[in-house]
């Protein structure tokens, strides 16, 4: 959150925000669906933007819930939640230094793909494609795990 | 073979950037393709997992966390959230639901149905268009960005054809999009700019636009 550029004190109150928010949240937590980290990651990043840029947003903390509710048949909707912080790990350890920043600072400075390529002085061209061939990437490898299943 | 929107913006979307006219537009591609649905369920666990690898420095100091956990008792545990669906709308995925309070069809200059929808300080351009079978837009090109989700029925251009659930982004030059046989097409589009329309008779129609009269 610090690194998104909430000053300490902000990131204080995302973060009292957000574990609130998961209380009030609980009942629509679902297992089978999504780690706890995944959940909490999501309803943090929903706060951080709800405080930081309170208008300009048309979908509430409640878009996790839209986002996962919809589906009911999709195959690897157990997967993610039974995959292992080292599996994670593992993937994006198999992504090029490149890829990872990339991915990195999305996460975790929430900056958009543009933003990425303004900062590392790049062609758009070349970011959008880095994020291209580390998605597919992790693509292939859950594909593969879903399927030993 | 369905059309999904790119990687980089359903990244964009998975970590809650993206302003809110394109986050709508995305949203609803979410809400009605498996695939893209996957690709940012993905991602978000992906970050959670990387999430824990961060969590070394603490964030939430011992008073803070003392006032939050205090809050607790006054906060409500609040029941999953249900969104009402308008009736003759039953084509909206629940992310638009909020927008299409106290909204109605109107009939546009081009002879086709339009629902301009109201953003929270996003300046995007957002409609919902309707065309019935065999219908076309007028030709055009877009001066800037435009995002096109289809929530019924199908339209063909240049490009391909689009059904629900398809996202477009573009396209760079002039398309005529014309709505497929079957149910009226009704279709989201996020514009950053006005389009330039580019029909010899419809260029007159330009100023129109450009004041938003269309």
């Amino acid at each position: 959150m610090m690194r998104g550029g909430a000053d300490p004190e902000a990131a204080q109150e995302i973060a009292q925000e957000a574990l609130i928010m998961v209380w009030r949240k609980a009942a629509s937590f679902d297992a089978r669906r999504a780690s706890a980290a995944t959940w909490i990651y999501t309803i943090a990043r929903n706060k951080r933007i709800d405080l930081l840029r309170r208008a300009a947003r048309p979908l509430s903390e409640d878009d996790w819930l839209t986002v996962y509710a919809a589906d009911e048949a999709d195959a690897d909707q157990s997967v993610l939640a039974g995959q292992t912080y080292m599996r994670m790990k593992e993937l994006m350890e198999g992504l090029s230094p490149d890829q990872r920043i990339v991915l990195h600072k999305a996460f975790f400075e929430d900056k958009t793909h543009t933003a990425i390529a303004a900062e590392l002085a790049l062609p758009l061209g070349t970011v959008k494609s880095r994020i291209r061939l580390a998605l597919s990437k992790l693509r292939e490898a859950m594909e593969r795990e879903e399927k030993e299943r | 073979m369905s059309h999904l929107a790119p990687d980089e913006l359903l990244l964009d979307y998975a970590t809650g950037v993206l302003p809110e006219g394109p986050a709508l537009a995305v949203a609803l591609h979410v809400a009605l393709e498996p695939e893209a649905r996957r690709t940012v369920r993905r991602l978000r666990g992906l970050a959670g997992a990387l999430l824990e690898d961060e969590a070394g420095e603490a964030v939430l100091g011992d008073a803070a966390l003392e006032r939050a956990l205090a809050r607790l008792d006054d906060a409500p545990v609040e029941p999953r959230a249900e969104t009402a669906m308008r009736p003759g709308f039953d084509w909206a995925p629940a992310p638009l639901r909020p927008y299409l309070a106290g909204k109605s069809w109107q009939r546009g200059f081009g002879g086709f149905d339009e629902m301009r929808l109201d953003l929270h300080g996003d300046r995007h351009l957002v409609s919902l268009l309707r065309l019935e079978p065999g219908q076309g837009l007028p030709r055009h090109r877009h001066a800037a960005g435009e995002y096109t989700v289809v929530l019924q029925g199908g339209y063909t251009d240049n490009t391909g054809n689009y059904v629900a659930g398809d996202f477009a982004v573009g396209p760079d030059g002039e398309h005529k999009p014309i709505a497929d046989p079957g149910e009226p097409c009704i279709a989201l589009i996020v514009l950053e700019k006005p389009i330039v329309l580019t029909g010899l008779w419809s260029r007159l129609l330009n100023p129109l636009l450009r004041r938003g009269w269309m």
